[in-house]
């Protein structure tokens, strides 16, 4: 009996053997072998032979004011993208509770977006957007009165929504799916009482729905302040630095100055800052496996 | 106003709602797509045309022999993506149906490729790229099969889980006294069951893949080259070749699209994997 459990463990390991190779091969090696750079003075021309230098890649960094405007844009864009998209996607999701015809193909249209490559849809954006020839800047250009929409005055809300086209149907789908899980016995019976649409979704929908509200909010926090291909191809983070975002900074680094050593501190730093809430969330996704 | 009359101003209003949501959202893709059979002084027109003689010009050029082989391209994108995802699904079903069945560490290793979805790709994207260079692996399919299959793995290995956790425990149980080992038991009985579930994981993959930018970006420059990279070749230091660009990303855009239309439930189904379960 004993040997058969023993035997039903090893059984487990091996089958979980060839992910753990993978994972073990291509992330947490290349994440040791990075923070191990991050504590030397590592660039194009040395970089089989770095030196050295301590902390002081990150004492460089933390007194960067560059990095410091970059994490600032980031969080700033992470927080407006994700309450806007938030609040859309919950909107039109609400709005789809709604029988009307043509529904499924009006479903798959708002979820066309979704399978865009953000780099694709950047680069869509950028011919549309484009100051002399962009067919969207020219028909935007009577409410913002310029077609420089990817100039300093504009460019912020103009990524903000590229951004939002490309990535709010992923909270449209995932708070419509949560809200076909609401019943809709407890729906119907409130319209008994004379409860209107908006008590409904206040005081049903939304209750029963807050968990994975919670989920895709943290979620979509994460990615936005990540943001990356996007404004890659957009803008690049210009006007100069003007957007740019905290992965454009450490790309930047890492790819144009070759200062590989300085980039390795910088993306590891921001992999600590977002350990936390990236933990929190595997936790409340895991749970529900038990 | 009767309640019918009611119902029916509630659906309108709700229909014309939907027609302005999907024009705005859908105007980028559209308005491009218009773009790729535009002829040069069509696109540079002030104030833009909307009704204009189509061309195919664009699309000659991309997929003709002109100063880069975009046919490549997509057809690195194509195998990448393809074979990105095959190996992702090899990795992923022994390691799911042991975390089902089994329990042991696969929690850790569960939680180790969520927490890896949710990292900063470049802390991973630098040192690769450095650790390829000194392999000399850097411009190949094959470092970029390596970095798209991890990143594969989260959904397909969270996708598999839910499947396996529907199937009933008996029919493995039967197979086993009759005498079949756990290998047999995993591709002679849990693989036929588990095809349908394969099928969406596998376009889920390939859509990842296909769609990736960073690892494709730096890992390449000249032959292994994908489609999605290669659409911003068309910007180069002289001048921007709009129509061309346009072109580009059309035809890549058309596999993503596709499935979105001819396999939207499974799609769904994969994307909200993260956050819709039980």
């Amino acid at each position: 009996m004993k040997s058969l459990k023993k035997n039903k463990k090893l059984t487990g390991f091996l089958l979980l053997l060839p992910l753990t190779i993978w994972l073990v091969a291509f992330a947490l090696y290349p994440i040791l072998y990075g923070l191990r750079l991050s504590f030397f003075n590592a660039r194009i021309n040395n970089i089989d032979n770095p030196n050295f230098i301590g902390f002081q890649n990150y004492v460089k960094l933390f007194s960067n004011s560059e990095f410091a405007s970059s994490l600032l844009w980031s969080l700033k864009f992470a927080l407006i993208a994700t309450f806007i998209q938030m609040l859309l996607g919950i909107l039109i999701a609400w709005l789809f509770q709604r029988d009307f015809p043509g529904k499924g193909l009006a479903t798959t249209l708002i979820l066309l977006p979704m399978v865009v490559a953000p780099f694709l849809m950047g680069t869509m954006f950028r011919l549309l957007f484009n100051e002399s020839v962009g067919p969207i800047a020219y028909l935007l250009s009577g409410l913002t009165g310029t077609t420089a929409l990817l100039g300093m005055a504009w460019v912020n809300q103009t990524i903000i929504g590229a951004d939002t086209i490309n990535r709010m149907p992923f909270v449209f789908i995932n708070m419509y799916s949560a809200m076909q899980g609401v019943p809709q016995e407890l729906l119907e019976a409130a319209t008994m009482d004379g409860a209107n649409a908006v008590q409904k979704l206040v005081h049903i929908t939304i209750p029963t729905i807050s968990s994975i509200f919670g989920i895709t909010f943290l979620e979509k926090l994460l990615q936005s302040f990540l943001i990356f291909e996007l404004i890659s191809a957009m803008t690049a983070g210009g006007p100069g630095t003007f957007t740019q975002s905290v992965s454009i900074f450490i790309y930047r680094r890492a790819f144009q100055r070759s200062d590989y050593g300085m980039a390795c501190a910088a993306s590891f730093s921001l992999a600590l800052i977002l350990l936390v809430p990236s933990l929190y969330l595997v936790r409340r996704n895991t749970k529900g496996d038990k | 106003m009767t309640r019918k009359q009611k119902k029916t101003l509630g659906t309108v209003l709700t229909v014309i709602a939907v027609v302005i949501i999907i024009v705005i959202l859908d105007m980028g893709v559209l308005t491009n797509f218009l773009t790729a059979f535009k002829a040069p002084f069509d696109i540079s027109s002030s104030p833009p045309k909307w009704i204009f003689k189509p061309t195919l010009d664009n699309f000659r050029n991309v997929l003709g022999k002109g100063s880069f082989d975009f046919r490549l391209y997509l057809w690195n994108s194509f195998v990448i993506a393809v074979i990105s995802s095959f190996i992702a699904i090899i990795l992923t079903i022994p390691a799911a149906y042991s975390i089902v069945r089994f329990h042991g560490f696969g929690d850790v290793i569960l939680g180790s490729t969520m927490l890896l979805r949710l990292a900063p790709a470049l802390a991973f994207a630098i040192p690769v790229f450095l650790i390829f260079n000194n392999m000399k692996l850097l411009d190949t399919r094959i470092a970029i099969i390596f970095m798209h299959t991890l990143f594969i793995t989260p959904t397909s290995l969270l996708l598999f889980i839910g499947y396996i956790q529907d199937l009933p425990k008996e029919i493995e149980e039967a197979a086993s006294i009759d005498g079949a080992n756990t290998f047999q038991i995993l591709t002679q009985v849990l693989i036929p069951v588990l095809l349908p579930g394969i099928g969406s994981t596998a376009i889920l993959g390939f859509i990842t893949s296909w769609n990736e930018y960073l690892f494709s970006g730096i890992l390449s420059f000249k032959k292994a080259v994908t489609a999605t990279v290669g659409t911003s070749f068309f910007i180069t230091s002289y001048a921007v070749e709009w129509g061309n660009m346009a072109a580009a990303i059309t035809l890549s855009t058309i596999p993503t699209a596709l499935f979105i239309f001819i396999a939207q439930k499974s799609l769904v189904k994969g994307m909200t994997a993260g956050a819709v379960k039980g």
